[in-house]
């Protein structure tokens, strides 16, 4: 009897310990286990709720993830009309008309159209920006559009060091073969004016980080660099003490309950 | 029991190996298109105004807004040929269908610029769409079998498939 009695305080002391840090646990988890939950059901919907195609444009966020506008590859301006490469975006008058895009060859407008070109793509817009059409000129054309100009009211485009030029309304490109070269003005790079430049580089830096990835990044605590990927760490250790103390209470807390059964000869 | 354990997670992890990029490119020439299309000489290119009806009847197809004001095409008696740029996630893909007495008579990925979903360029998808024809409701006569992983490619392309029939049908009934 003077054996046990020690044993059974341990006993009730380590329940008190375990109730006391479930409890605590619980509390100081609250906040994680609900960031978590939200942002993976978020993260697990986020094609379906259009996550990965809506970006954010905190500008303090932005910076925080070091996404900057780089300068522009290649700008051309023609009749109050510009046509910028940055970073792979190709900008008509600061609207965002393709991305993924490797060189600008050049800008021709032909009011009330704009012809822009890249190596391989001829987009034909108005002078609003809407796109009217885009051409793959890479089927028509021997090699890359080495330059773009107009004359006389149609587009014209070199490749391969042969001249070509299209309809009025730019449909199509044909062989040019007696060109009167006096007659065609080109398209030269120009730099952008420094509010033009602001204006692009912007909309960049906008199109740069999506909700998603803000999302994944503070579901696992990449948000704060290695110092977040360690408290998330610390946070899964905290779930796993979390969910077996609350496993041991509830074992220790049945056996207690069929002991009381059992002396009371089945009765509650 | 270990090899095939090992096995087993080589093949399931194939896609996630192959890492961004992944089998994205350029996988065919639109003039290589057009040649097999039309194996004498491809006729000259014509342009399609979307506009009206039309374009209500394209962007309903597509479920949002068509970004162009006019198309291209190949047409030559009741076979007509269409390129058009369908986003799948982010970026365009490129894909060509050629249409004969209005039904598909053939479907080819011509590029592929994202980093996922690039299965959609193997015969084994694009061939669903051989005879397919439009439905009075604006869907195809039969089930497309979609890819794990590619669904979003997989969706774009099935809209084009169903745009490239109503083009065509549109361009028939104009005669």
């Amino acid at each position: 009897m003077t054996l046990s009695k020690p044993k059974a305080d341990s006993g009730a002391r380590l329940r008190i310990w375990l109730r006391r840090g479930h409890r605590w646990l619980g509390v100081v988890l609250v906040f994680f286990v609900l960031l978590l939950a939200i942002s993976g059901i978020a993260l697990n919907h986020a094609e379906a709720w259009g996550l990965d195609r809506r970006y954010l444009g905190w500008s303090w966020l932005l910076d925080a993830y070091g996404i900057e506008a780089p300068p522009p590859s290649a700008s051309f301006a023609d009749g109050g009309h510009r046509a910028t490469l940055l970073g792979g975006h190709l900008y008509f008058d600061g609207v965002d008309i393709a991305r993924d895009v490797e060189a600008l060859s050049g800008l021709a407008v032909l009011d009330p159209l704009a012809l822009v070109a890249t190596s391989d793509r001829a987009f034909i817009l108005t002078t609003s920006g809407k796109l009217v059409q885009s051409i793959d000129v890479a089927a028509e054309l021997p090699s890359a559009v080495a330059r773009v100009g107009r004359a006389g009211g149609v587009a014209v485009m070199e490749s391969g060091g042969r001249l070509y030029r299209s309809d009025p309304e730019i449909t199509v490109f044909e062989p040019w073969e007696a060109a009167p070269q006096e007659r065609i003005w080109w398209s030269s790079a120009t730099s952008p004016g420094a509010a033009d430049l602001e204006v692009l580089q912007r909309l960049y830096r906008g199109r740069g980080l999506t909700v998603e990835r803000v999302l994944a990044d503070l579901h696992s605590g990449r948000i704060l660099a290695i110092f977040g990927t360690l408290l998330m760490d610390l946070v899964a250790v905290c779930m796993i003490v979390l969910s077996l103390s609350g496993l041991i209470m509830w074992i220790q807390h049945s056996r207690r309950e069929n002991g009381i059964v059992r002396r009371n000869g089945g009765q509650r | 029991m270990l090899r095939l354990f090992i096995l087993i997670l080589l093949v399931a992890s194939g896609p996630a190996l192959a890492g961004p990029g992944g089998e994205a490119g350029r996988y065919m020439e639109t003039d290589d298109y057009l040649s097999a299309a039309f194996p004498d000489e491809p006729p000259a290119p014509r342009t399609l105004w979307i506009s009206g009806e039309l374009r209500e009847a394209v962007e309903r197809v597509l479920g949002h807004r068509f970004a162009a004001l006019r198309v291209r095409y190949w047409h030559d008696g009741a076979k007509s040929v269409w390129i058009l740029d369908e986003i799948g996630k982010e970026l365009p893909i490129t894909i060509g269908v050629t249409v004969a007495d209005g039904a598909i008579d053939n479907v080819r990925v011509l590029e592929f610029r994202e980093s996922r979903g690039w299965e959609v360029r193997y015969p084994f998808f694009t061939d669903q769409f051989v005879d397919a024809r439009l439905e009075a409701d604006g869907r195809l006569d039969r089930r497309i079998d979609g890819i794990t992983g590619a669904t979003l490619s997989v969706g774009a392309v099935t809209r084009i498939a169903r745009v490239a029939l109503l083009l065509d049908d549109t361009l028939q009934t104009k005669g």
